[in-house]
């Protein structure tokens, strides 16, 4: 098996993660279909939520 | 039914068997991100987890390899593509495109980004791939003897010339395959075959019949059971004891009655249609036009006893059966339970 890291674009703002942080992010059981109209209101809802903290 | 790891690994070209994959997947000790990174590396997939800021992920999303798997609050989805600021991905076996800041917006900045290589494949890939073929071929084997079987049982029953019969056999088949999805989708598994019918009259409509109160009968048995029952007694009879038709018959025009119900509860209840459902109830119809077409329909006051008798018989095979069914149905739904 390889050893190679995927190689990752040279953008500002790119971190890799820690086995950790990878740990942390746990697999929804019951996935929901991910729907342009679902990802519209997600969005929105992300863009609601960073307003908030601003205020 | 593929998993998000299978999906995955079809996106990358990585050669792999739909069965064993999504064991793996369900079996992982890590149901997280860490747990997936570390099946990936068994497939020779190298990985990483990596966290885009905000104002970067735009840029993220054009640049990174692909596939790569998306965190989303609603579960991951597979990033195929993107070209001309609209990104291709793939969630719950299907392909949606959508404008690159759409995706960045509902995206958390967090992904799994891989890379493969010639040597990515699953673990004794050959020895899964000769299984998985084999199944097939069983499947193969079961088809081409059900009909070898069904054209016996027309010739041995004499009813080969008779079209009406055929046409029974047929919307029985049909009734068979239509209740079969009902099944499945009682059971919350998802065929593409299904949801394309589904489609058809009202898109998630037969989903939301199915978690209904109406979808079961005395909250005991679901109508699918019910259905799929029905039809494949009847085909069995039609075809081995040919002289319980009239019987048959009898109970089809029995079962009219619940065809307006169903159509009634649709309109007016739950205000949405079902469309396996409606082709259950116009299949139940078009079976009472072939029983009158075939003359079954007229014999049943003339039969005396003997209709009583086949009737009673067909009740106890019908409940046989439909008890059966539903012991099975319980326990594969006990058993997806457990997967989760």
């Amino acid at each position: 098996m390889e050893k190679r890291k995927p190689t990752l674009p040279d953008i500002d703002g790119i971190s890799e993660m820690s086995l950790l942080e990878m740990n942390n992010i746990k697999f929804d059981k019951r996935h929901t279909i991910l729907s342009p109209e679902l990802l519209d209101s997600l969005g929105k809802k992300t863009v609601l939520n960073v307003e908030k903290e601003k205020k | 039914m593929a998993t998000l790891f299978s999906d995955f690994l079809t996106a990358a070209g990585v050669r792999h068997t739909e069965a064993y994959s999504d064991k793996q997947f369900y079996e992982m000790p890590f149901q997280t991100m860490y747990g997936l990174s570390n099946l990936l590396k068994q497939y020779g997939v190298c990985n990483c987890g990596v966290k885009v800021d905000d104002g970067v992920k735009q840029q993220a999303i054009e640049e990174l390899p692909k596939p790569f798997l998306a965190d989303t609050p609603y579960g991951f989805a597979i990033v195929m593509n993107s070209a001309n600021n609209q990104v291709t991905y793939e969630s719950q076996h299907r392909v949606f495109t959508v404008s690159i800041s759409e995706f960045a917006a509902a995206w958390n900045g967090i992904a799994l980004v891989t890379h493969t290589c010639d040597t990515s494949c699953e673990p004794e890939y050959s020895k899964h791939r000769i299984s998985e073929i084999s199944k097939k071929l069983k499947l193969w084997v079961i088809y081409i003897l059900s009909i070898a079987l069904l054209g016996y049982g027309m010739w041995a029953s004499r009813l080969y010339s008779n079209i009406a019969a055929w046409l029974i056999v047929v919307f029985d088949i049909a009734g068979i395959w239509l209740s079969w999805m009902l099944v499945l989708k009682s059971l919350g598994i998802h065929t593409k075959r299904a949801d394309a019918v589904c489609s058809v009259l009202e898109k998630g409509g037969c989903d939301e019949i199915a978690k209904s109160e109406a979808s079961s009968f005395m909250g005991i048995f679901k109508w699918g059971e019910v259905g799929l029952t029905y039809f494949s007694v009847s085909l069995i009879a039609t075809l081995l004891f040919p002289q319980s038709l009239s019987a048959l018959a009898a109970i089809n025009i029995l079962c009219l009655p619940y065809t307006i119900w169903s159509i009634s509860y649709q309109k007016f209840v739950a205000k949405t249609w079902c469309t396996l459902c409606v082709c259950v109830q116009i299949t139940l119809w078009l079976l009472f036009a072939a029983y009158m077409l075939g003359g079954w329909t007229n014999e049943i006051f003339s039969d005396g006893c003997g209709i009583i008798i086949d009737g009673l018989l067909l009740v106890s095979c019908y409940i046989l059966m439909l008890f059966t069914i539903n012991l099975l149905n319980d326990r594969i739904s006990g058993l997806i339970n457990k997967r989760g």
